[in-house]
């Protein structure tokens, strides 16, 4: 009979696989087969299940301009678009535009009441597939390598959520977007390499760069400043991982990052955790555009 | 926390507390009430009251109402699906700050041939909900468990009644919690089950002239 198994920490993580002889997505999708009763064939048919709903966001996302019901977003992955394929890429490779357009076109999605899967949240949502499946497109990465590096965001997702909290109301913008890129870095890596070091660095970069990020969404709604926030975010993992790539290695460990992370969200005050009382959604345009969207 | 939890839910945007919540919460109140209703009366309160418009936790509670999981695309149609279907209903937008209850809570309230029947839902975060009330009757059940609610006159004897039944029908009991109301000389009885209670069996319950009224509960789905 196998057992149920159980990580707390990045470092106790590393342990297992280590021990395990397995690589880190190997281990993980076992770990998720086990804990959820299923077999490893039904775990990666899951996952692939929400990896086709993220490709279906950037599809979609991109056939005409997104406007959600506040109005506060208003077509602005189609603009991009739309710019791109008349003029081409603007300031550096057509990738580097496709990572603007792809996770517009997520977060876009999740505005206007589209169907797509949170990761970690609803509101980081355009991360992970605007960062991984731009990357997987120009490098011909395959499904099943593309299912291995989610599973692999999952785990480090999880250790943030065992260590800290992946929820913008308990530690502001940098427990949503943060983790998101965290997630995203050791997703990107994990397509390259099973180095596990290089995976827990670019997941410890991308965290470490939002350190302090505040949760301040206007009026609330996950639109302003959120949905461009994932294109930040999409970026920065993106750029955190070619430096792990590259050799560079955290000097301060992941779960220790992580850690940071949660000693900032306690210090930081309830007006800048989700509640709209603090930062832009407090700015006088910011408060004049909810009266007018409460009031119509 | 699994990692299909983090990769994940599947749910129709915005806000997994103000959209995939409340639908949840419509949909968990379906599961409790039945669909034999003709009109639904939505409360909003707190922070749903103040941004819901904006996150569509109207349309989303509609949709739950109706069936629809928060994964449901059809859940951004609630309004017109449910004029369709012939059922009325009317969202309550509770503007002022109600300290009573939590951040994100609503109030639904059934009417079948105008009897009221009433369930109050609580989003926690993550797409997760809690159902705090049931007409009346202080509960907190979050869907994970099958369930039976048992109001019953407090009388000698009443939960042993009770449990014997369970036993006998081979399910095993996971909790158990009794709560007495003296001022109306009832006890409120929540009991989270392994397996589904068959619906052939609640008669049993009703045996005992001391039970008034059996709420079978089933499990959501992930």
């Amino acid at each position: 009979m196998i057992k149920k198994v159980k990580f707390k920490t990045f470092k106790d993580l590393k342990a297992q696989v280590l021990r395990s002889g397995l690589t880190l997505p190997e281990f993980l999708k076992n770990y998720e087969a086990v804990n959820q009763g299923i077999t490893v064939e039904e775990a990666e048919k899951r996952m692939k299940l929400r990896l086709n709903v993220m490709k279906k966001n950037i599809e979609n996302g991109l056939k005409h301009p997104n406007v959600s019901r506040t109005g506060l977003t208003n077509g602005g992955a189609y603009k991009v678009k739309e710019f791109f394929e008349n003029k081409g890429a603007l300031l550096l490779s057509s990738e580097f535009t496709e990572v603007i357009m792809n996770t517009l076109a997520v977060s876009e999605t999740n505005a206007c009441m589209g169907r797509i899967v949170a990761a970690p949240t609803a509101g980081a949502c355009g991360v992970l597939p605007g960062a991984l499946l731009t990357i997987a497109k120009h490098k011909n990465i395959s499904v099943e390598r593309l299912v291995d590096a989610l599973f692999v965001s999952g785990g480090i997702g999880e250790v943030i959520g065992k260590i800290a909290s992946l929820s913008g109301a308990k530690h502001g913008c940098q427990a949503e977007i943060g983790s998101a890129t965290s997630m995203a870095a050791g997703a990107i890596v994990s397509i390259f390499s099973d180095d596990i070091d290089a995976i827990e660095s670019a997941a410890a970069f991308a965290m470490k760069n939002l350190l302090g990020l505040v949760c301040d969404p206007i009026g609330g709604y996950v639109e302003i400043p959120c949905i461009k926030r994932n294109v930040s975010g999409a970026f920065n993992a993106i750029s955190s991982a070619e430096m792990a790539l590259a050799g560079i290695r955290t000097v301060i460990p992941f779960d220790e990052v992580v850690l940071a992370m949660k000693r900032i969200g306690e210090k930081m005050s309830p007006t800048l955790k989700e509640t709209a009382e603090g930062g832009l959604a407090t700015t006088p345009t910011a408060k004049e555009l909810v009266k007018r969207i409460k009031s119509g | 926390m699994a990692i299909f939890d983090i990769i994940g839910p599947v749910m129709i945007g915005p806000s997994s507390s103000h959209t995939a919540g409340a639908a949840r919460i419509g949909y968990f109140a379906r599961e409790i009430f039945g669909d034999s209703f003709d009109f639904v009366e939505v409360d909003l309160f707190n922070s749903f009251a103040d941004t819901g418009k904006g996150h569509g936790t109207d349309i989303a509670i509609i949709g739950g109402l109706l069936g629809f999981e928060p994964d449901d695309p059809r859940i951004l149609h609630s309004f017109e699906i449910a004029t369709e279907r012939g059922i009325k209903f009317r969202i309550n937008w509770n503007k002022e700050e109600n300290e009573d209850l939590p951040p994100n809570t609503a109030k639904i309230t059934f009417y079948e041939n105008s009897t009221p029947f009433y369930i109050v839902g609580n989003s926690i975060g993550g797409g997760k909900v809690e159902i705090i009330n049931i007409n009346g009757y202080e509960v907190k059940l979050s869907g994970k468990h099958f369930a039976l609610i048992i109001s019953a006159l407090d009388t000698l004897g009443i939960a042993a009644y009770i449990t014997n039944i369970i036993a006998k029908s081979g399910i095993n009991i996971a909790s158990m919690d009794i709560k007495r109301d003296s001022s109306i000389g009832e006890s409120l009885s929540v009991i989270k089950l392994d397996s589904e209670f068959p619906d052939e069996e609640i008669a049993e319950f009703y045996k005992n002239p001391h039970i008034k009224n059996v709420i079978k509960i089933r499990k959501l789905s992930e």
